[in-house]
Protein backbone atom coordinates (compact mmCIF):
# COMPACT_ATOMS: atom_id res chain seq x y z
CA UNK A 1 0.00 0.00 0.00
CA UNK A 2 1.29 3.72 0.84
CA UNK A 3 3.77 2.16 3.16
CA UNK A 4 5.83 4.66 4.97
CA UNK A 5 8.00 5.70 1.86
CA UNK A 6 8.55 9.24 1.64
CA UNK A 7 6.93 10.84 -1.55
CA UNK A 8 10.26 12.67 -2.50
CA UNK A 9 11.75 9.36 -2.47
CA UNK A 10 8.77 7.89 -4.86
CA UNK A 11 9.47 11.12 -7.25
CA UNK A 12 12.93 10.07 -7.68
CA UNK A 13 12.37 6.60 -8.29
CA UNK A 14 9.50 7.51 -11.16
CA UNK A 15 12.00 9.79 -12.65
CA UNK A 16 15.37 7.59 -12.66
CA UNK A 17 12.64 5.04 -14.44
CA UNK A 18 11.26 7.77 -16.89
CA UNK A 19 14.99 8.85 -17.54
CA UNK A 20 15.75 5.20 -18.46
CA UNK A 21 13.17 4.34 -19.90
CA UNK A 22 13.21 7.32 -22.63
CA UNK A 23 16.86 6.39 -23.31
CA UNK A 24 15.72 3.07 -24.07
CA UNK A 25 13.25 3.91 -26.52
CA UNK A 26 15.46 6.64 -28.03
CA UNK A 27 17.40 2.88 -29.12
CA UNK A 28 13.81 1.53 -30.12
CA UNK A 29 12.76 1.32 -34.17
CA UNK A 30 9.54 2.69 -35.45
CA UNK A 31 7.31 -0.88 -34.54
CA UNK A 32 8.77 -0.78 -30.84
CA UNK A 33 8.27 2.23 -30.39
CA UNK A 34 4.76 2.47 -31.24
CA UNK A 35 4.27 -0.86 -29.02
CA UNK A 36 6.18 1.15 -25.97
CA UNK A 37 3.38 4.24 -26.86
CA UNK A 38 0.01 1.92 -26.78
CA UNK A 39 1.95 0.44 -23.79
CA UNK A 40 2.62 3.98 -21.90
CA UNK A 41 -0.84 5.18 -23.10
CA UNK A 42 -2.71 2.51 -21.26
CA UNK A 43 -0.43 2.51 -17.87
CA UNK A 44 -1.37 5.66 -17.91
CA UNK A 45 -5.08 4.37 -17.90
CA UNK A 46 -4.43 1.89 -15.72
CA UNK A 47 -2.58 3.92 -13.22
CA UNK A 48 -5.57 6.09 -13.39
CA UNK A 49 -8.25 3.40 -12.85
CA UNK A 50 -6.23 1.95 -10.19
CA UNK A 51 -6.91 5.31 -7.72
CA UNK A 52 -10.80 4.21 -8.42
CA UNK A 53 -10.82 0.55 -8.33
CA UNK A 54 -7.50 -0.08 -5.98
CA UNK A 55 -7.61 2.70 -3.53
CA UNK A 56 -11.16 3.38 -3.57
CA UNK A 57 -13.00 0.03 -4.27
CA UNK A 58 -15.29 0.91 -6.89
CA UNK A 59 -15.34 -1.06 -9.93
CA UNK A 60 -16.21 1.74 -13.16
CA UNK A 61 -17.21 0.27 -16.98
CA UNK A 62 -17.36 3.60 -17.91
CA UNK A 63 -14.01 4.37 -18.57
CA UNK A 64 -13.74 3.24 -22.22
CA UNK A 65 -15.82 5.62 -22.43
CA UNK A 66 -14.30 8.62 -20.83
CA UNK A 67 -11.58 7.57 -22.34
CA UNK A 68 -12.81 8.05 -25.63
CA UNK A 69 -14.10 11.35 -24.70
CA UNK A 70 -10.74 12.21 -24.23
CA UNK A 71 -9.73 11.64 -27.37
CA UNK A 72 -13.22 12.94 -29.16
CA UNK A 73 -12.34 16.40 -27.67
CA UNK A 74 -8.69 16.69 -28.35
CA UNK A 75 -9.47 15.44 -31.93
CA UNK A 76 -12.63 18.07 -32.56
CA UNK A 77 -10.78 21.23 -31.24
CA UNK A 78 -7.00 20.39 -32.95
CA UNK A 79 -8.46 19.21 -36.95
CA UNK A 80 -11.98 21.56 -36.34
CA UNK A 81 -10.83 24.34 -34.13
CA UNK A 82 -7.19 24.63 -35.07
CA UNK A 83 -6.04 24.03 -31.45
CA UNK A 84 -2.63 23.27 -31.00
CA UNK A 85 -2.11 20.08 -29.69
CA UNK A 86 -0.67 21.08 -25.98
CA UNK A 87 -3.65 23.62 -25.63
CA UNK A 88 -6.21 20.83 -26.42
CA UNK A 89 -4.28 18.38 -24.12
CA UNK A 90 -5.56 20.16 -20.86
CA UNK A 91 -8.69 21.02 -22.23
CA UNK A 92 -9.71 17.86 -23.11
CA UNK A 93 -8.53 16.30 -19.47
CA UNK A 94 -10.97 19.34 -17.94
CA UNK A 95 -13.74 18.06 -20.13
CA UNK A 96 -13.28 14.73 -19.45
CA UNK A 97 -12.90 15.34 -15.95
CA UNK A 98 -15.83 17.48 -15.99
CA UNK A 99 -18.33 14.40 -17.43
CA UNK A 100 -16.54 12.29 -15.04
CA UNK A 101 -18.30 14.21 -11.98
CA UNK A 102 -21.57 13.81 -13.65
CA UNK A 103 -20.94 10.37 -13.84
CA UNK A 104 -19.87 9.64 -10.73
CA UNK A 105 -22.67 11.95 -8.96
CA UNK A 106 -25.21 9.32 -10.96
CA UNK A 107 -23.25 6.44 -10.18
CA UNK A 108 -22.45 6.85 -6.50
CA UNK A 109 -26.14 6.41 -6.16
CA UNK A 110 -25.23 3.00 -5.99
CA UNK A 111 -22.24 0.38 -4.62
CA UNK A 112 -21.01 -2.97 -5.57
CA UNK A 113 -22.45 -4.79 -8.64
CA UNK A 114 -24.85 -1.92 -9.10
CA UNK A 115 -21.76 -0.06 -9.58
CA UNK A 116 -20.06 -1.37 -12.03
CA UNK A 117 -23.96 -1.83 -13.83
CA UNK A 118 -24.38 1.22 -13.98
CA UNK A 119 -21.63 2.61 -15.43
CA UNK A 120 -21.35 -0.08 -17.96
CA UNK A 121 -24.81 1.77 -18.80
CA UNK A 122 -22.76 4.72 -19.49
CA UNK A 123 -19.94 3.13 -21.20
CA UNK A 124 -22.28 1.34 -23.30
CA UNK A 125 -24.05 4.79 -24.15
CA UNK A 126 -20.74 6.54 -24.45
CA UNK A 127 -19.89 4.25 -27.15
CA UNK A 128 -23.28 4.57 -29.08
CA UNK A 129 -23.38 8.29 -28.53
CA UNK A 130 -19.70 8.19 -30.56
CA UNK A 131 -21.30 6.28 -33.13
CA UNK A 132 -24.52 8.44 -33.45
CA UNK A 133 -22.72 11.51 -33.94
CA UNK A 134 -21.01 11.28 -36.54
CA UNK A 135 -20.73 14.81 -37.74
CA UNK A 136 -18.82 15.52 -35.11
CA UNK A 137 -17.28 12.33 -34.17
CA UNK A 138 -17.18 10.59 -37.93
CA UNK A 139 -19.74 7.93 -36.87
CA UNK A 140 -18.42 4.19 -37.68
CA UNK A 141 -16.09 5.75 -40.20
CA UNK A 142 -13.78 7.05 -37.60
CA UNK A 143 -12.12 10.89 -37.23
CA UNK A 144 -10.07 10.94 -39.69
CA UNK A 145 -6.67 13.67 -39.95
CA UNK A 146 -6.08 14.57 -36.14
CA UNK A 147 -2.76 16.80 -36.36
CA UNK A 148 0.25 15.24 -34.30
CA UNK A 149 1.35 16.54 -31.48
CA UNK A 150 3.82 19.97 -32.51
CA UNK A 151 7.37 18.86 -32.06
CA UNK A 152 9.73 21.64 -31.00
CA UNK A 153 12.90 22.14 -33.13
CA UNK A 154 15.22 21.53 -30.67
CA UNK A 155 14.14 18.16 -30.14
CA UNK A 156 15.68 15.89 -33.64
CA UNK A 157 14.20 12.83 -33.04
CA UNK A 158 11.14 10.92 -35.20
CA UNK A 159 7.34 11.51 -34.95
CA UNK A 160 7.21 7.87 -33.61
CA UNK A 161 9.90 8.37 -31.31
CA UNK A 162 8.23 12.03 -29.85
CA UNK A 163 4.85 10.37 -29.42
CA UNK A 164 6.16 7.11 -27.14
CA UNK A 165 8.40 10.15 -25.29
CA UNK A 166 4.94 12.21 -24.40
CA UNK A 167 3.76 8.84 -23.49
CA UNK A 168 6.04 7.94 -21.15
CA UNK A 169 6.16 11.79 -19.99
CA UNK A 170 2.39 11.64 -19.29
CA UNK A 171 2.91 8.34 -17.90
CA UNK A 172 5.22 10.11 -15.57
CA UNK A 173 2.83 13.10 -14.54
CA UNK A 174 -0.03 10.90 -14.00
CA UNK A 175 1.83 8.44 -11.72
CA UNK A 176 3.18 11.23 -9.59
CA UNK A 177 -0.20 12.82 -9.32
CA UNK A 178 -1.61 9.56 -8.21
CA UNK A 179 0.85 9.18 -5.69
CA UNK A 180 0.04 12.29 -4.39
CA UNK A 181 -3.86 11.83 -4.65
CA UNK A 182 -3.34 8.38 -2.43
CA UNK A 183 -0.81 10.08 -0.38
CA UNK A 184 -3.15 13.06 0.44
CA UNK A 185 -5.47 13.52 3.30
CA UNK A 186 -8.27 12.19 0.38
CA UNK A 187 -6.30 9.31 -0.15
CA UNK A 188 -6.64 8.31 2.92
CA UNK A 189 -10.24 9.06 2.57
CA UNK A 190 -10.31 6.74 -0.50
CA UNK A 191 -8.67 3.52 1.76
CA UNK A 192 -11.53 4.23 4.19
CA UNK A 193 -14.25 3.90 2.03
CA UNK A 194 -12.56 0.95 0.36
CA UNK A 195 -12.21 -0.87 3.31
CA UNK A 196 -15.21 -0.12 5.52
CA UNK A 197 -17.49 2.62 4.43
CA UNK A 198 -19.34 2.60 7.42
CA UNK A 199 -16.46 3.39 9.56
CA UNK A 200 -15.16 5.70 7.28
CA UNK A 201 -18.73 7.66 7.98
CA UNK A 202 -18.18 7.32 11.96
CA UNK A 203 -14.99 8.62 11.28
CA UNK A 204 -15.87 12.17 10.04
CA UNK A 205 -14.90 11.01 6.40
CA UNK A 206 -16.68 13.19 4.15
CA UNK A 207 -17.63 9.54 1.42
CA UNK A 208 -18.98 11.84 -1.05
CA UNK A 209 -16.63 14.34 -1.81
CA UNK A 210 -13.38 11.70 -1.74
CA UNK A 211 -14.87 9.44 -4.33
CA UNK A 212 -16.36 12.01 -6.11
CA UNK A 213 -12.50 13.33 -6.08
CA UNK A 214 -11.50 9.69 -7.01
CA UNK A 215 -13.74 9.18 -9.74
CA UNK A 216 -12.87 12.89 -11.18
CA UNK A 217 -9.19 12.43 -10.97
CA UNK A 218 -9.23 8.74 -12.63
CA UNK A 219 -11.53 10.68 -15.59
CA UNK A 220 -9.18 13.34 -16.15
CA UNK A 221 -6.27 11.34 -16.76
CA UNK A 222 -8.31 8.85 -18.70
CA UNK A 223 -8.94 12.26 -20.76
CA UNK A 224 -5.77 12.93 -21.41
CA UNK A 225 -4.44 9.58 -22.31
CA UNK A 226 -7.62 9.49 -24.75
CA UNK A 227 -6.09 13.20 -26.02
CA UNK A 228 -2.81 11.76 -26.50
CA UNK A 229 -4.28 8.30 -28.26
CA UNK A 230 -5.64 10.89 -30.98
CA UNK A 231 -3.17 12.67 -31.33
CA UNK A 232 -0.38 10.10 -31.77
CA UNK A 233 -2.90 8.21 -33.93
CA UNK A 234 -4.17 10.56 -36.29
CA UNK A 235 -7.53 8.66 -36.52
CA UNK A 236 -10.07 7.10 -33.44
CA UNK A 237 -12.98 4.95 -34.27
CA UNK A 238 -15.55 4.34 -31.58
CA UNK A 239 -14.24 0.06 -31.80
CA UNK A 240 -11.39 1.82 -29.18
CA UNK A 241 -13.72 2.87 -27.10
CA UNK A 242 -16.14 0.04 -26.21
CA UNK A 243 -16.95 -1.66 -23.02
CA UNK A 244 -16.32 -4.90 -23.75
CA UNK A 245 -12.93 -3.96 -25.76
CA UNK A 246 -11.05 -0.98 -23.44
CA UNK A 247 -13.12 -1.29 -20.42
CA UNK A 248 -12.88 -5.17 -19.57
CA UNK A 249 -9.03 -4.50 -20.68
CA UNK A 250 -8.46 -1.89 -18.13
CA UNK A 251 -9.76 -4.22 -15.58
CA UNK A 252 -7.55 -6.96 -16.36
CA UNK A 253 -4.30 -4.44 -16.45
CA UNK A 254 -5.08 -3.63 -13.46
CA UNK A 255 -6.18 -6.79 -11.58
CA UNK A 256 -2.68 -8.76 -13.20
CA UNK A 257 -0.69 -6.06 -12.04
CA UNK A 258 -1.76 -5.66 -8.50
CA UNK A 259 -4.37 -3.48 -7.51
CA UNK A 260 -3.76 -0.79 -4.83
CA UNK A 261 -0.06 -0.44 -6.23
CA UNK A 262 0.10 2.08 -8.40
CA UNK A 263 3.14 0.52 -10.22
CA UNK A 264 1.87 -2.54 -10.75
CA UNK A 265 -0.64 -1.46 -13.02
CA UNK A 266 1.99 -0.26 -15.08
CA UNK A 267 3.82 -3.47 -14.96
CA UNK A 268 0.48 -4.82 -16.28
CA UNK A 269 -0.03 -2.35 -18.84
CA UNK A 270 3.48 -3.46 -20.20
CA UNK A 271 3.23 -6.87 -20.04
CA UNK A 272 -0.56 -7.34 -21.83
CA UNK A 273 0.49 -4.81 -24.24
CA UNK A 274 3.36 -6.59 -25.32
CA UNK A 275 2.41 -10.01 -25.13
CA UNK A 276 -0.17 -9.68 -28.05
CA UNK A 277 2.81 -8.26 -29.75
CA UNK A 278 5.48 -11.07 -28.97
CA UNK A 279 2.63 -13.99 -29.54
CA UNK A 280 2.35 -12.18 -33.48
CA UNK A 281 3.97 -14.83 -35.31
CA UNK A 282 1.81 -17.25 -33.57
CA UNK A 283 -1.64 -15.06 -34.34
CA UNK A 284 -4.02 -17.74 -33.74
CA UNK A 285 -2.92 -18.37 -29.94
CA UNK A 286 -2.04 -14.67 -28.59
CA UNK A 287 -5.80 -14.36 -27.59
CA UNK A 288 -5.69 -17.79 -25.81
CA UNK A 289 -2.43 -17.26 -24.52
CA UNK A 290 -3.65 -13.90 -23.11
CA UNK A 291 -6.94 -15.89 -21.69
CA UNK A 292 -4.60 -18.30 -19.90
CA UNK A 293 -2.29 -15.67 -18.58
CA UNK A 294 -5.45 -13.89 -17.10
CA UNK A 295 -6.42 -17.33 -15.76
CA UNK A 296 -2.96 -18.03 -14.00
CA UNK A 297 -3.14 -14.53 -12.25
CA UNK A 298 -6.53 -14.43 -10.99
CA UNK A 299 -5.97 -18.10 -9.82
CA UNK A 300 -1.97 -18.14 -8.19
CA UNK A 301 -1.62 -14.41 -8.15
CA UNK A 302 -5.05 -12.57 -7.07
CA UNK A 303 -3.31 -9.73 -5.73
CA UNK A 304 -1.30 -9.46 -8.96
CA UNK A 305 2.06 -9.49 -10.11
CA UNK A 306 3.01 -6.92 -7.76
CA UNK A 307 2.36 -9.16 -4.93
CA UNK A 308 5.05 -11.56 -7.01
CA UNK A 309 7.91 -9.05 -7.24
CA UNK A 310 7.34 -7.50 -3.59
CA UNK A 311 7.49 -11.39 -2.27
CA UNK A 312 10.42 -12.22 -4.93
CA UNK A 313 12.52 -8.77 -3.46
CA UNK A 314 11.87 -9.68 0.05
CA UNK A 315 13.04 -13.30 -0.26
CA UNK A 316 16.42 -12.16 -2.27
CA UNK A 317 17.16 -9.36 0.65
CA UNK A 318 19.79 -10.52 2.87
CA UNK A 319 20.31 -8.04 5.06
CA UNK A 320 17.31 -7.10 7.89
CA UNK A 321 15.36 -3.85 6.89
CA UNK A 322 15.17 -1.77 9.59
CA UNK A 323 12.08 -1.48 11.75
CA UNK A 324 9.23 0.28 10.14
CA UNK A 325 8.99 1.98 13.65
CA UNK A 326 12.15 4.38 12.93
CA UNK A 327 9.31 6.60 10.86
CA UNK A 328 8.03 9.20 13.57
CA UNK A 329 3.77 8.65 13.42
CA UNK A 330 3.45 12.05 14.37
CA UNK A 331 5.30 13.24 11.07
CA UNK A 332 3.07 10.88 9.20
CA UNK A 333 0.10 11.49 10.66
CA UNK A 334 -0.13 15.13 10.48
CA UNK A 335 1.71 15.30 7.18
CA UNK B 1 -25.47 20.83 32.51
CA UNK B 2 -26.54 18.75 29.97
CA UNK B 3 -24.80 17.99 27.18
CA UNK B 4 -26.76 15.66 25.45
CA UNK B 5 -30.93 15.76 25.99
CA UNK B 6 -32.44 12.97 23.74
CA UNK B 7 -36.52 14.09 23.44
CA UNK B 8 -39.00 11.22 22.78
CA UNK B 9 -36.38 9.65 20.27
CA UNK B 10 -38.82 6.97 18.60
CA UNK B 11 -37.02 4.21 15.99
CA UNK B 12 -39.12 1.64 13.80
CA UNK B 13 -37.70 -0.85 11.56
CA UNK B 14 -41.05 -1.85 9.85
CA UNK B 15 -43.55 -3.56 12.31
CA UNK B 16 -40.84 -3.67 14.57
CA UNK B 17 -40.35 -0.93 17.38
CA UNK B 18 -37.18 -0.72 18.51
CA UNK B 19 -37.33 2.83 20.82
CA UNK B 20 -41.00 3.86 22.06
CA UNK B 21 -40.11 7.17 23.17
CA UNK B 22 -36.93 8.07 24.92
CA UNK B 23 -35.88 10.55 27.07
CA UNK B 24 -32.63 11.15 28.21
CA UNK B 25 -30.34 14.08 29.43
CA UNK B 26 -26.61 13.20 29.72
CA UNK B 27 -24.98 15.61 31.85
CA UNK B 28 -21.23 17.18 30.61
CA UNK B 29 -18.26 15.18 32.19
CA UNK B 30 -20.21 12.14 33.32
CA UNK B 31 -19.64 8.49 32.26
CA UNK B 32 -23.29 7.91 31.71
CA UNK B 33 -24.27 4.04 31.60
CA UNK B 34 -26.95 2.27 29.43
CA UNK B 35 -27.90 -1.13 30.12
CA UNK B 36 -30.68 -3.53 29.16
CA UNK B 37 -31.90 -6.84 28.29
CA UNK B 38 -30.87 -7.98 24.42
CA UNK B 39 -33.47 -6.25 22.43
CA UNK B 40 -33.73 -3.14 24.50
CA UNK B 41 -32.76 -0.37 22.25
CA UNK B 42 -29.28 0.67 23.46
CA UNK B 43 -27.66 0.08 20.36
CA UNK B 44 -30.51 1.47 18.20
CA UNK B 45 -30.36 4.88 20.87
CA UNK B 46 -26.66 5.34 19.75
CA UNK B 47 -27.21 4.68 16.18
CA UNK B 48 -29.66 7.57 16.41
CA UNK B 49 -27.66 9.71 18.17
CA UNK B 50 -24.53 8.92 15.83
CA UNK B 51 -26.71 9.78 13.21
CA UNK B 52 -25.87 6.40 11.69
CA UNK B 53 -29.75 5.64 11.79
CA UNK B 54 -32.68 8.46 11.54
CA UNK B 55 -35.60 8.32 14.20
CA UNK B 56 -38.87 7.92 13.10
CA UNK B 57 -39.91 10.95 16.05
CA UNK B 58 -38.31 12.22 18.56
CA UNK B 59 -35.34 15.19 18.54
CA UNK B 60 -31.49 15.58 20.21
CA UNK B 61 -30.07 18.52 21.10
CA UNK B 62 -26.38 18.49 21.53
CA UNK B 63 -24.52 21.10 23.73
CA UNK B 64 -27.14 23.77 23.73
CA UNK B 65 -27.70 23.08 19.75
CA UNK B 66 -31.17 21.85 18.51
CA UNK B 67 -32.21 19.99 15.41
CA UNK B 68 -30.25 16.83 15.56
CA UNK B 69 -29.89 14.22 15.34
CA UNK B 70 -27.71 15.02 12.87
CA UNK B 71 -26.31 12.68 9.68
CA UNK B 72 -22.99 10.74 11.04
CA UNK B 73 -20.41 12.78 9.09
CA UNK B 74 -21.97 16.30 10.86
CA UNK B 75 -22.60 14.64 14.09
CA UNK B 76 -18.37 13.81 14.38
CA UNK B 77 -17.52 17.52 13.56
CA UNK B 78 -19.83 18.26 16.97
CA UNK B 79 -17.83 16.19 18.60
CA UNK B 80 -20.42 12.53 18.89
CA UNK B 81 -17.92 9.92 17.81
CA UNK B 82 -19.19 6.06 18.25
CA UNK B 83 -17.44 2.70 18.29
CA UNK B 84 -19.29 -0.34 17.34
CA UNK B 85 -20.51 -2.98 18.92
CA UNK B 86 -18.50 -5.57 16.62
CA UNK B 87 -14.79 -4.23 16.75
CA UNK B 88 -14.54 -2.27 14.02
CA UNK B 89 -11.22 -1.23 12.51
CA UNK B 90 -9.67 -0.78 8.85
CA UNK B 91 -8.96 -4.85 8.91
CA UNK B 92 -7.28 -5.04 5.77
CA UNK B 93 -5.01 -1.92 6.32
CA UNK B 94 -1.91 -1.25 9.20
CA UNK B 95 -2.70 0.01 12.07
CA UNK B 96 -0.21 3.15 10.87
CA UNK B 97 -2.93 3.33 8.08
CA UNK B 98 -5.77 2.82 10.12
CA UNK B 99 -4.62 5.94 12.10
CA UNK B 100 -4.00 8.17 9.36
CA UNK B 101 -7.67 7.61 8.22
CA UNK B 102 -8.20 8.78 11.62
CA UNK B 103 -5.88 11.53 11.88
CA UNK B 104 -8.08 13.16 8.44
CA UNK B 105 -10.85 14.24 10.43
CA UNK B 106 -9.03 14.77 13.78
CA UNK B 107 -8.85 18.42 14.43
CA UNK B 108 -5.77 17.76 16.58
CA UNK B 109 -3.53 14.74 14.69
CA UNK B 110 -0.78 15.27 17.30
CA UNK B 111 -2.50 13.20 19.92
CA UNK B 112 -2.91 10.40 18.28
CA UNK B 113 1.42 9.95 19.40
CA UNK B 114 -0.16 9.64 23.05
CA UNK B 115 -3.27 7.53 22.03
CA UNK B 116 -0.75 4.87 20.68
CA UNK B 117 1.07 4.89 23.87
CA UNK B 118 -2.32 4.79 25.58
CA UNK B 119 -3.62 2.19 23.68
CA UNK B 120 -0.19 -0.03 23.34
CA UNK B 121 -0.39 0.33 19.66
CA UNK B 122 3.60 1.29 19.44
CA UNK B 123 4.52 -2.42 18.86
CA UNK B 124 2.12 -3.55 16.33
CA UNK B 125 2.26 -0.08 14.47
CA UNK B 126 2.96 -2.04 10.91
CA UNK B 127 0.83 -5.36 11.42
CA UNK B 128 -2.20 -5.63 9.19
CA UNK B 129 -5.28 -5.14 11.76
CA UNK B 130 -7.11 -7.82 10.91
CA UNK B 131 -3.97 -10.05 12.28
CA UNK B 132 -4.22 -8.72 15.64
CA UNK B 133 -5.34 -10.26 19.30
CA UNK B 134 -8.82 -9.33 19.82
CA UNK B 135 -8.12 -6.91 22.98
CA UNK B 136 -5.62 -4.76 20.43
CA UNK B 137 -8.23 -4.54 18.20
CA UNK B 138 -10.60 -3.26 20.64
CA UNK B 139 -8.06 -0.79 21.94
CA UNK B 140 -7.51 0.47 17.96
CA UNK B 141 -11.22 0.93 17.30
CA UNK B 142 -11.63 3.18 21.00
CA UNK B 143 -8.02 5.00 19.98
CA UNK B 144 -9.88 5.86 16.22
CA UNK B 145 -12.53 7.19 17.84
CA UNK B 146 -10.32 9.30 20.39
CA UNK B 147 -8.55 10.44 17.95
CA UNK B 148 -11.46 12.35 16.92
CA UNK B 149 -10.80 14.09 19.99
CA UNK B 150 -14.79 14.32 20.92
CA UNK B 151 -16.85 15.89 23.44
CA UNK B 152 -19.22 12.54 23.71
CA UNK B 153 -17.82 9.02 23.44
CA UNK B 154 -20.36 6.48 22.71
CA UNK B 155 -18.64 3.24 23.51
CA UNK B 156 -21.64 0.14 22.26
CA UNK B 157 -20.22 -2.90 24.51
CA UNK B 158 -16.19 -2.21 24.60
CA UNK B 159 -15.49 -4.83 26.95
CA UNK B 160 -17.68 -8.05 25.32
CA UNK B 161 -15.10 -10.61 24.88
CA UNK B 162 -12.07 -9.23 26.68
CA UNK B 163 -10.95 -11.16 29.70
CA UNK B 164 -10.81 -9.82 33.55
CA UNK B 165 -7.66 -8.12 33.29
CA UNK B 166 -8.22 -6.58 30.11
CA UNK B 167 -11.51 -5.23 31.23
CA UNK B 168 -9.43 -3.78 33.93
CA UNK B 169 -6.65 -1.96 31.26
CA UNK B 170 -9.51 -0.88 29.13
CA UNK B 171 -11.41 0.94 32.55
CA UNK B 172 -8.26 2.77 32.62
CA UNK B 173 -8.00 4.00 29.23
CA UNK B 174 -11.87 4.85 29.40
CA UNK B 175 -10.98 7.20 32.69
CA UNK B 176 -8.22 8.20 31.54
CA UNK B 177 -9.36 10.45 28.77
CA UNK B 178 -12.95 10.97 30.80
CA UNK B 179 -10.46 12.76 33.03
CA UNK B 180 -9.44 14.91 30.51
CA UNK B 181 -13.33 16.09 29.48
CA UNK B 182 -14.79 13.76 27.61
CA UNK B 183 -18.18 12.49 28.57
CA UNK B 184 -19.03 8.99 27.96
CA UNK B 185 -22.45 7.16 27.18
CA UNK B 186 -21.30 3.75 27.93
CA UNK B 187 -23.23 0.65 26.47
CA UNK B 188 -22.46 -2.63 28.65
CA UNK B 189 -23.04 -6.25 29.68
CA UNK B 190 -21.06 -6.38 32.16
CA UNK B 191 -22.65 -4.99 34.44
CA UNK B 192 -19.83 -4.84 37.15
CA UNK B 193 -17.57 -2.75 34.73
CA UNK B 194 -20.68 -0.80 34.15
CA UNK B 195 -21.67 -0.35 37.31
CA UNK B 196 -18.15 1.05 38.76
CA UNK B 197 -17.28 3.02 35.60
CA UNK B 198 -20.69 4.91 35.57
CA UNK B 199 -21.50 8.23 37.44
CA UNK B 200 -25.23 7.77 36.06
CA UNK B 201 -27.09 4.39 34.92
CA UNK B 202 -29.80 4.46 33.02
CA UNK B 203 -31.86 1.23 32.09
CA UNK B 204 -33.88 0.31 28.62
CA UNK B 205 -36.69 -2.02 28.46
CA UNK B 206 -38.35 -2.78 25.43
CA UNK B 207 -37.62 0.53 24.12
CA UNK B 208 -38.51 2.94 26.77
CA UNK B 209 -36.37 4.33 29.91
CA UNK B 210 -36.85 2.11 33.28
CA UNK B 211 -34.96 3.54 35.14
CA UNK B 212 -32.39 6.47 35.30
CA UNK B 213 -30.66 7.36 38.57
CA UNK B 214 -26.83 6.19 40.33
CA UNK B 215 -25.46 2.89 39.81
CA UNK B 216 -26.29 2.40 43.59
CA UNK B 217 -30.00 3.42 43.43
CA UNK B 218 -30.13 0.93 40.47
CA UNK B 219 -28.90 -2.38 41.73
CA UNK B 220 -31.63 -1.50 44.74
CA UNK B 221 -34.89 -1.28 42.02
CA UNK B 222 -36.80 -3.85 42.10
CA UNK B 223 -38.20 -3.35 38.55
CA UNK B 224 -34.57 -3.40 37.08
CA UNK B 225 -33.60 -6.58 39.13
CA UNK B 226 -36.75 -8.15 37.76
CA UNK B 227 -35.97 -7.05 34.32
CA UNK B 228 -32.63 -7.15 33.73
CA UNK B 229 -30.04 -7.61 36.80
CA UNK B 230 -31.84 -10.55 37.96
CA UNK B 231 -31.26 -12.26 35.00
CA UNK B 232 -27.82 -11.81 34.96
CA UNK B 233 -27.19 -12.72 38.00
CA UNK B 234 -29.43 -15.74 37.56
CA UNK B 235 -27.18 -16.12 34.07
CA UNK B 236 -23.68 -16.01 36.02
CA UNK B 237 -24.64 -18.18 38.74
CA UNK B 238 -24.77 -21.02 35.74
Amino acid sequence: MTGSNSFPRTVIAASAVFIASCAVALQLNDYYLYVVTIGAIFAVLAVSFDVLLGYTGYLSLAHGALYGLGAYSCAVLTANHGFGFWTALPIAGLITGAVGAIVALLSFRTRGLYFAVLTLGIGLIGHQLFLVFDEVTGGVGGFVGIPGPEQPDWLRVSPTAYSALLALGLLWVTFVAAAAFVRSKLGAACLAIREDITLARALGIRVAGARLAAFTFSAVFAGLAGALFASMSNFIAPESFTVLGTGFQLVALVVVGGMGTLWGPIVGAILLTALPEALRVAATYSLLAYGVLLLVFVIFAPKGIASLLKAALKSFRKAPRPAPDATPLRREVTS
Amino acid sequence: MSLLEIKGVEARFGGVVALAGVTLDIPEGVIFGLIGPNGAGKTTLINVVSGLVKPTAGSVTFAGEDGGPWPIARSVSRGIVRTFQQTRAFLGLTVRENLRIAAVSSPDPSCIEELVDACGLGPVLDRTAGDLPYATLRHLGIALALALKPRLLLLDEPAVGLEAAQVERLGALIRRWHASGITVLLVEHNVRFLMEMSDRVAVLDRGAVLFEGTPAECQERQEVIDVYLGRRHADAAH
